[in-house]
């Protein structure tokens, strides 16, 4: 009687509810503030928030749907660019047209002299244009590395707080580096040796001979190996970087989860599955995170890079049609003019891949 | 068509006429009454070229400044080429090769607007 007492007394003490604290807000928005998620819609420019939509850092929408709507957006905007390309192909076609009048086989003096005023003209009309697409993309490629200072150490926290402790750290230090060293490259490098090119395109074009070409031939071949190795090299360094680590940090991810369970009595398990849970939630963050990132970077880019593009296609256009009417020396001035925006676009393009490359890398570090 | 059959026949009575003339001094006339007649009728296949290239100018928007100078150039050319080549006709190598020169200078005379365009473009650039 008196154990049936004790008993009853116990489980009546015992009966009282045992709550688990609450927690205090929705665990993705706690960990998009504390890896600064917030801050990436913040870093950019209206017009580049406008071609975003309704993308967030938060969530993860349709990738390529939104891809797709910001394309058709950027596309839409840059009718500007394509009419002010006609109107630079249409005058660089009636200089040609008025050059061709005087003879395009002969090379006596007059028509030699009629060249070197037709190459003038080209050179007077692309200066300005090819001067503001110049400054248009060393803007892109300094407006690319400001962004990638704020999107690179977010994606660093979150892939860190997703479990890649070891891998989001080397990406990070590895991308700021590059990152560095092709602003560099590009700005006090590369830019000025375009200028050079153009300049060499006129002297060619006005004096003739195989020992400038053969010059602006390396200038170009410069350029785009300067940019190819750096692009070669970081890969290669990110690939090795990912082998390494992604190892290591799916190894201590498992370890961690085994120790915990193990080593913790009775709660281990449930311990365990919890910290589960909240590296779940931080892979989930790292990936809406990595796409908004994706989506930013193109977003900074692609309406300069469409405004260039523009200039390059109807510049190779003008130069084939102007083939069968005009001089060979302004034929090679247009298409050099061509080439140097097709070096633009290459710095530009190079720039932009390397942060998407960073991005998604980081986005399949391993963790879990 | 038309007006190129015509022109061909013109160049090919002249150069029968200067058969034809060969060791009189009225050669060079024949010669240079052809040519003229010839210039007479390429300016009305030089017209539409003309209004081709007046209206690419309109589409592009830009002032006669940089266009100015490179229509000049082109007559001027035109313009040597034949004097040269007449000069030739008349066995005058030497005064060929000086009217064309001229006609080179003359052209790079004309050019100098686009010279200081050019240069200041280039200055401005070397600045910013």
């Amino acid at each position: 009687m008196r154990r049936a007492g004790i008993v009853l007394l116990l489980a009546l003490l015992l009966s009282v509810g045992a709550a688990a604290a609450e927690p205090e807000g929705d665990l993705n928005r706690e960990l998009a503030g504390a890896v600064g998620a917030d801050t990436l819609e913040s870093g950019l420019m209206e017009e580049q928030q406008e071609l975003m939509g309704e993308a967030t850092p938060t969530e993860s929408g349709g990738f390529f749907h939104t891809v797709q709507e910001l394309i058709t957006r950027a596309v839409l905007q840059s009718g500007g660019a394509w009419r002010e390309a006609a109107s630079c192909a249409a005058m660089l076609l009636a200089v040609c047209l008025a050059c061709g009048l005087c003879g395009t086989g002969a090379q006596n003096p007059p028509v030699r002299a009629v060249g070197i005023a037709g190459a003038l003209g080209i050179a007077t009309i692309c200066t300005t244009h090819v001067d503001s697409l110049l400054r248009l993309g060393s803007e892109t490629v300094q407006n690319l590395s400001v962004y990638a200072q704020l999107l690179l150490p977010v994606l660093a926290a979150s892939s860190a707080a997703a479990g890649s402790v070891t891998g989001a750290p080397a990406i990070y230090s590895i991308t700021v580096l590059f990152s560095d060293l092709l602003l560099r490259l590009v700005t006090t490098g590369l830019v000025p040796l375009l200028y050079s090119f153009l300049a060499m395109a006129l002297a060619d074009c006005a004096l003739g001979g195989a020992a400038l070409k053969r010059f602006r031939e390396l200038m170009a071949w410069v350029i785009s190996t300067g940019l190819k190795t750096v692009l070669y090299v970081y890969t290669a360094f990110l690939a090795i970087t990912q082998v390494i680590s992604g190892a290591t940090d799916a190894m201590t991810a498992r370890a961690a989860k085994l120790t915990l369970s193990s080593a913790v009595p009775v709660v281990g398990g449930i311990i365990a599955d919890a910290a589960e849970t909240v590296l779940v939630s931080a892979s989930m963050l790292r990936n809406s995170v990595g796409i908004f990132g994706l989506l930013a970077v193109l977003a900074v880019c692609i309406l300069p890079f469409l405004k260039i593009t523009a200039y390059w296609l109807v510049l190779r256009l003008t130069a084939a049609v102007s083939g069968a009417i005009a001089q060979e020396a302004l034929v090679s001035m247009i298409d050099a003019v061509a080439q140097a925006m097709g070096l633009l676009l290459a710095m530009t393009g190079a720039c932009a891949l390397l942060l998407l490359i960073s991005t998604v890398c980081s986005m399949k570090a391993v963790g879990l | 068509m038309d007006t190129y059959l015509r022109l061909l026949a013109l160049v090919l009575s002249g150069c029968a006429a200067a058969l034809l003339l060969r060791d009189s001094p009225f050669r060079f006339l024949s010669a240079l009454c052809c040519v003229a007649l010839c210039g007479i009728l390429a300016a009305e296949l030089l017209e539409p070229v003309l209004d081709l290239i007046s209206r690419l100018t309109d589409m592009a928007g830009v002032s006669r400044t940089v266009f100015g100078p490179v229509l000049k150039a082109t007559a001027i050319g035109i313009l040597s080429q034949l004097a040269g080549s007449f000069c030739r006709d008349a066995g005058e190598g030497a005064l060929a090769g000086a009217v064309e020169l001229g006609g080179a200078l003359a052209i790079l005379y004309v050019s100098l607007p686009l010279f200081s365009a050019v240069l200041d473009l280039l200055e401005t650039l070397m600045e910013g």
